[in-house]
């Protein structure tokens, strides 16, 4: 009767290791399909419902996308949200704290997405494949999916550096479910980390295909090199260095990408839209999906954030209407530095038809300067009719790379030339204005040119805070936006908002932690 | 005939005993000095009553002078009170014990017992989630001791333990029992009277004991009916529709557009919600004995509408008891079964917000294409905006939450005294407790909430049907040696329990456009409680006692290392008045001291896992969280978190308590101070990121204390031939407080908690060391000189601080009856002292921006002109309010008819009230919030009952 206390789980759907895995594929890559999904969705139900990350909200504090785009492009001249939920006004304001709820659920999903994929590592070892008689053909399949977890782990770490800079570091052998606290690690251990990971994955993922295929979802060799590029380029920024090799680096890991044959999407717009899988630039997505793959944050939130909330002007078929999202003024300072910027096919994603581009009431989404980029309607603009957006988002795309490649040259980096930079800069410049675009020369190649140019090309795709941190600009009291620091005008700020505080939560759990300094 | 009455051990005279001619209705009352006078002929026979003792008959023969000594009523001096396993003199209990006898209650419309038993003992709080018919209620014994885990006491019925948590689809778990059926309520407070308890003790033990047949009864049956009128008591003020219209054009006078949405209609939304709700309750038992064979039969059935449109409840219970006495007296059988089937149609209280909310300057209906005919907010393209408020009626409407509940408990207790040892004792107990729903929610398609609510938002109808069943078992068997040497008293008992859970349910929503279709998957799960247990008393001169508990609880929800908790308890108790220095003291009946000492556990957890330490892997079957490689779609693998160090929540009780009598018990009081301190708290705390599948996670951290006094004192101010007055009053002091929440001491951590109305994952509460649970962490409100708050102005530099709690610090009740001839008047009172509400009505539906949000209009409260915020400021302390209260909860006024309609038949007619004022400052429509949370509660109707009783 003692014995009764024995038990094991009813439920068919949940299952010990030992009913889990077995000699045939589906769990390995049921187990590979959450690790990726974790990007994607709050949970392992549609909608951010049974989330992964708790004690916040599943979709707009809990996901990967959501998070990372309001880290991201809230502290910039890119956008502002209306809202008034919770601590999002102190990102504009930049004014976050260490118990910010924002920053801990993006800390907190990135820990556990690098929780999941190391136990997924540790799940499929050598050893265990055999205990469970793995055919060497499974064996060879899982070799890659083990690659593939690793690149995520490192795509997780890479935000770790990028957002904190240091924090707790987990490797193969760290024992999850133990009460072990994890070692702290500082931004160049956490460096070297990715660093080698990285390169010691790449050579087992699979080899890139442009465009559609049947590897669509995974990561391949290209999406790690992209990684790559995107960590030399801002190592210094990291790290607190000054090394040109990094820049080497960079430009020798754009190379193998372009070597691959992506190419530019011809039509702008299409890159963001339904059927942007058959995009042949686009290097690693995240899915989404309005049927499979649903979630409140991620692209969902893109679109509906970024049209007002009466409906009265959604042109690009968002499938809800929140008002919450739109960019300051300065933003379009950004183009109208070019003399021909009405042509540009970018600069037409933005509106000013609600005739108030100022933001003189923080909490009125028509004042400010509204962004239609993520699209609802497919290349060809059929509607998409689900309830959910179906647009994939373009993690790494080829239109990066070449910007990449510019600046890390520009920054001395050696493996690129001017001839290569200028054709890069005018293939974007063209693709984004037929009429008059692609007419830069070699004078125009500066490091502050490419800063604007970035903001045109990669508006909205998460990538702005990086890139005014490492161009000295995110708390520059010289280049403001409105109620940049919390001031109407705009205001400098102190350099440690450079990077975010370690969450209050995680020091009180971890006694290894140190706060980062300043917080 | 004059004469005095005394009390036939001590001499003493009692005052107040009725002397009555026998048939006659001549009769007279002894004064202070115990002495009557009255004319009565020489040969009458002088019938002698007060209570706690025989009735006397006396004849007169002829005597002018009469001693009459009363006998204490054996059942005053036998009344036993039951403890776990077993029971008790009440004279000789040494814990914090209270018994009350539902005869003495005071009752309203009761579908559960924790309707009569709210505010009738010290210490225990019982507050309903709101006015829905068949509401479920919290109950709180002295505060909770648990800050993630379970607060709710155990709940004992007939010895079966039964499942708190209830089923889907049952808004109270308890309302399985028909509140009729009950004898009495014993309430263990201390945990020197709950260790025997020990696992699921530490939040206090409601022991009920349903009414039985007996031999010396005769056949009896009785009616008992009812019939009921709600009313709504209280509507929340809202701007009205001309109002509206001044304010809109005024206020968004620069936005031409938004003017222009206003209607030309006046609709009052509350009034189209609520309504008079009629009610009726009827219950019918028979009691006897067959030959040697007691039994008691009852069959109950209600039927009440809420006064939120279609919402109704609809019970019928049944029960049996049979309790014969075999082989000599020496085996005692007692079978009882009840079962009960409940029907509930839910009203979506989110229609009461929406009422509040919704633009009164529009029509009901509309001819729209989008809606079924009810009016509902459209984008400028003409398609249903997803954002807006959905039609309050057409959320009553257009929206069906049904639910059909079978509940059973049933136990057969043997309990033998052994033929050679009579002082041995073996008693088995065998017991299920079943539960089985059924229900679903149906959303019409095309209905104003079919745009505006869940996640598809596109016009598609909806049909969600849900399963649970519940199956408890239970075997306990103990013995028991009872026997007295010389002054010597010992009484030893030790058992076992095996106790089994099990649990399966499935839910499922499928759409009207064929979307996405939930697979059916049942989710099975079970855990099991083994214990061994064992209790001696003893007792030295009948004077010292002492009791000592210990428990040793298993359970299956722990890895092997951590499974076994040994929960410990002792107490002692001095019957002071025993003693030779207060045995002459007349004044003073009754003196005694108490004691305690205890631990108990706590291994219900909160979380729906049973296995939280095993390492498990969870296979989604949701279609709509997949994820893509190539074409094809993956449903997703993930490994659940773990914890296999996690164990007990220990909770160490330390009580002293004094019981009191004065004028032969006439008058009766008790105090007891408290102490408790939880310790390894079951707690969800942050986890060291990269170490578990999950940020937060159940953990056994922290501590915490609960400190307080009770109360209680009854008596009978007045006791005359015609008029008796019984009053009874208790109190009960609390203070919580955190005193732990990590294992390195922090003074700026706190977990977030309590989700509140209004944008997106705001929190009010936080869980913070040196505060008390659930303590609002909110920002402090700047006013200025006329006392208005200023939009946006916090001091000390807009930092968040800790300002009170839901919690109160006082509570007390206060129940009174009279009767006088046959009339009686009764009356319950309640009051609770330092309760705080987060008032979220006020907080989401005052500010002035919000009348026009998503492309539609909304109204405000009234209170937005005084107000005056343009934006929302859910975080202010403005919205912290006090809401202490005193309310009436029940007036009874009622004639007893000796024979009724000239037959046999004595009945009692009576007229209730219920819900009958409420004094409070609080802002919101009611201050009695269990959460503190004030949202979109049901409001707690007014109730006029006309009810009859027959007996024969």
């Amino acid at each position: 009767c003692v014995n009764d206390l024995d038990v094991t789980p009813l439920n068919k759907s949940i299952s010990t290791e030992t009913t889990t895995f077995s000699n045939t594929s589906g769990a390995y890559i049921s187990y590979l399909a959450k690790v990726y999904a974790g990007f994607a969705t709050g949970g392992i139900q549609g909608g951010d419902a049974n989330v992964d990350v708790v004690g916040m909200d599943g979709g707009s504090q809990a996901g990967y996308l959501r998070p990372l785009w309001n880290l991201q492009e809230l502290p910039t001249e890119e956008a502002m949200c209306c809202w008034n939920d919770q601590t999002i006004g102190n990102f504009h304001a930049l004014n976050w704290t260490a118990s910010d709820v924002f920053i801990k659920g993006f800390y907190s999903r990135l820990y556990y997405q690098i929780t999941i994929a190391t136990a997924f590592l540790q799940e499929t070892t050598d050893d265990k494949l055999a205990s469970r008689n793995v055919s060497s053909t499974l064996k060879d399949s899982i070799a890659t999916f083990r690659a593939e977890a690793r690149f995520l782990r490192a795509l997780a770490y890479y935000n770790v550096l990028d957002m904190f800079r240091n924090g707790p570091l987990v490797n193969d052998a760290s024992p999850i479910g133990s009460a072990t606290l994890p070692a702290y690690a500082d931004s160049q251990t956490i460096f070297k980390f990715i660093e080698s990971e990285l390169t010691d994955c790449q050579a087992k993922l699979s080899n890139p295909v442009v465009g559609n295929s049947n590897q669509y979802g995974h990561a391949n060799k290209a999406a790690a090199w992209s990684l790559l590029a995107r960590l030399y380029l801002n190592a210094n920024a990291f790290l607190g260095t000054n090394d040109a090799k990094y820049y080497t680096s960079c430009i020798e890991n754009c190379n193998k990408v372009t070597a691959i044959g992506y190419t530019l999407e011809p039509v702008y717009q299409n890159l963001f839209v339904t059927d942007n899988y058959n995009s042949k630039e686009i290097i690693f997505p995240i899915v989404i999906d309005g049927t499979n793959l649903t979630s409140w944050g991620g692209m969902q939130f893109l679109e509906c954030s970024a049209t007002a909330s009466d409906g009265s002007y959604n042109p690009l078929n968002a499938p809800g209407t929140w008002g919450g999202n739109r960019a300051t003024m300065q933003f379009l300072d950004r183009f109208k530095s070019m003399s021909n910027y009405q042509d540009d096919a970018r600069y037409k994603m933005l509106y000013t038809g609600y005739n108030h581009t100022s933001i003189d009431d923080q909490s009125d989404f028509k004042q400010g300067v509204q962004v239609f980029k993520f699209s609802n309607l497919s290349s060809t603009g059929v509607k998409n009719t689900a309830s959910f957006a179906s647009t994939d988002f373009p993690m790494f795309r080829l239109g990066d790379i070449y910007l990449m490649y510019v600046e890390a040259f520009l920054r001395g980096g050696a493996g690129a030339n001017q001839t290569t930079a200028l054709k890069y800069i005018n293939d974007l410049s063209k693709r984004a204005n037929s009429i008059s675009g692609g007419n830069y020369s070699a004078s125009d190649l500066t490091l502050s040119f490419i800063l604007e140019e970035r903001a045109r090309e990669m508006f909205w795709e998460c990538t702005r805070r990086t890139d005014l941190v490492r161009f000295g600009k995110l708390t520059d009291a010289n280049y403001v936006w409105q109620w940049k620091a919390g001031v109407k005008a705009g205001a400098g700020s102190d350099s440690y908002r450079n990077y975010y505080p370690i969450p209050t939560a995680d020091l009180t759990a971890n006694t290894n932690l140190k706060q980062n300094t300043g917080y | 005939v004059k004469g005095v009455v005394k009390d036939a051990k001590s001499g003493e005279t009692i005052v107040g005993a009725n002397v009555i001619v026998k048939g006659t209705t001549t009769g007279t009352v002894t004064d202070v000095n115990g002495n009557f006078s009255l004319n009565a002929p020489s040969n009458a026979t002088l019938v002698v009553k007060y209570v706690g003792y025989q009735d006397a008959e006396l004849p007169v023969a002829g005597k002018s002078n009469l001693v009459i000594n009363l006998q204490e009523s054996s059942i005053a001096l036998s009344e036993v009170v039951a403890i776990g396993y077993g029971q008790v003199k009440k004279n000789d209990l040494t814990g914090s014990v209270v018994a009350v006898s539902t005869d003495k209650m005071n009752k309203g419309l009761a579908t559960s017992f924790t309707d009569i038993l709210s505010g009738k003992m010290a210490g225990v709080n019982i507050s309903t989630s709101g006015g829905a018919p068949g509401a479920g209620a919290t109950i709180r014994i002295r505060g909770g001791s648990s800050m993630s885990a379970s607060n709710d006491p155990l709940i004992v019925v007939d010895n079966v333990p039964i499942e708190g948590s209830g089923v889907n689809g049952m808004s109270n778990p308890l309302s399985g029992i028909n509140p009729q059926d009950i004898e009495t309520f014993t309430v263990l407070k201390d945990a020197s009277a709950t260790a025997i308890y020990g696992s699921r003790a530490s939040n206090g033990v409601i022991l009920i004991t349903t009414k039985k047949g007996s031999l010396k009864q005769k056949f009896a049956v009785s009616y008992d009916g009812s019939a009921s009128v709600s009313t709504i008591a209280k509507k929340v003020d809202v701007l009205s529709a001309d109002e509206f219209r001044t304010f809109v054009r005024d206020y968004w006078a620069g936005s031409p557009s938004v003017p222009a949405l206003l209607g030309n209609f006046n609709t009052n939304w509350q009034d189209l919600i609520y309504k008079t709700a009629w009610g009726h309750d009827h219950n019918l038992s028979i009691a006897g004995a067959a030959g040697k064979l007691p039994y008691r039969v009852s069959v109950g059935y209600t039927n009440q509408d809420g006064i939120l449109k279609t919402s109704n409840y609809s019970r019928t219970t049944a029960s049996l008891s049979l309790n014969p006495t075999l082989l000599n007296d020496h085996l005692k059988v007692n079978a009882n079964v009840k079962g009960s089937y409940s029907t509930n149609r839910f009203a979506d209280t989110g229609a009461i917000g929406a009422a509040l909310e919704f633009d009164p300057t529009q029509q009901i209906y509309s001819a729209s294409k989008y809606g079924n005919n009810y009016f509902m907010w459209l984008k400028t393209d003409g398609t249903p905006q997803s954002l807006g408020t959905a039609n309050p009626l057409s959320v009553l409407t257009e929206k069906r939450d049904v639910s059909y509940v079978y509940q059973s408990i049933g136990n057969l207790q043997l309990d033998y005294k052994f033929h050679a040892i009579p002082e041995l004792r073996a008693n088995l107990n065998l017991a299920y407790d079943i539960s089985k729903s059924d229900g679903s929610t149906t959303i019409n398609a095309n209905s104003p909430i079919s745009y505006v609510w869940g996640s598809k938002k596109n016009g598609a109808g909806s049909y969600a049907p849900y399963y649970q069943k519940k199956t408890n078992t239970l075997l306990d068997f103990y013995l028991d040696y009872a026997k007295t040497f010389g002054v010597h008293s010992i009484d030893l008992m030790g058992g076992y329990s095996w106790q089994h859970f099990f649990n399966t349910s499935w839910s499922s929503t499928v759409y009207t456009d064929n979307v996405a279709n939930v697979p059916r998957v049942d989710y099975p799960t079970a855990y099991q409680l083994v214990s061994f247990f064992g209790r001696f008393n003893y007792t030295l001169m009948d004077r010292y006692l002492l009791t000592f508990t210990l428990r040793d609880d298993g359970t299956s929800r722990f890895s092997k290392d951590n499974r076994w908790g040994l929960f410990p308890s002792v107490a002692l108790a001095w019957k002071m008045k025993e003693e030779s220095f207060l045995k002459d003291v007349n004044w003073l009946s009754d003196l005694k001291l108490r004691l305690g000492y205890g631990q108990t556990g706590q291994q219900n957890l909160n979380i729906s896992n049973d296995y939280p330490y095993i390492p498990t892997y969870n296979l989604s079957t949701y279609n709509d969280a997949q994820y893509l490689f190539g074409s094809q779609w993956y449903h997703l693998l993930r490994p659940s978190y773990f914890n296999t160090s996690l164990k007990w929540e220990s909770t160490t009780t330390y009580n002293a308590g004094i019981d009191l009598g004065f004028l032969n018990n006439r008058i009766t009081a008790s105090v007891d101070v408290y102490k408790r301190v939880t310790d390894n708290m079951i707690n969800v705390i942050p986890v060291a990121a990269g170490t578990n599948f999950i940020n937060e996670m159940v953990t056994n951290i922290g501590s915490m204390e609960n400190k307080g006094v009770e109360f209680t004192i009854t008596g009978k101010p007045v006791v005359s031939r015609h008029f008796t007055w019984d009053l009874s009053y208790n109190l009960g002091y609390n203070k919580n407080e955190i005193t732990k929440l990590t294992s390195s001491p922090d003074a700026s951590y706190g977990v977030p908690g309590g989700d509140i109305s209004g944008g997106t994952g705001n929190k009010i509460y936080i869980q913070k060391v040196g505060y008390p649970v659930n303590s609002y962490y909110v920002y402090k409100q700047v006013y200025d000189t006329k006392g208005n708050p200023i939009e946006g102005a916090y001091n000390n530099n807009a930092t968040l601080y800790c300002d009170h709690s839901p919690a109160p610090d006082v509570t007390m009740g206060l129940s009174s009856r009279m009767n006088y001839k046959q009339w009686y008047l009764n009356f319950s009172m309640r009051a609770s002292i330092g309760n705080y509400n987060y008032n979220n009505v006020q907080s989401s539906k005052e500010f002035k921006n919000q009348s026009f949000t998503t492309g539609s209009l909304k109204n405000l409260l009234s209170t937005s002109l005084d107000t005056n915020f343009k934006n929302a400021q859910y975080i202010s302390d403005y919205y912290i309010q006090n809401a202490s209260f005193a309310k009436m909860d029940n007036v009874t006024l009622g004639y007893n008819f000796d024979k009724f309609l000239a037959s046999k038949l004595r009945a009692s007619v009576y007229g209730t009230v219920q819900n009958v004022f409420t004094i409070t400052k609080y802002k919101g429509l009611d201050p009695e919030v269990s959460n503190g949370i004030d949202n979109n509660i049901y409001p707690r109707p007014r109730v006029f009952i006309m009810g009859l009783r027959v007996n024969f």
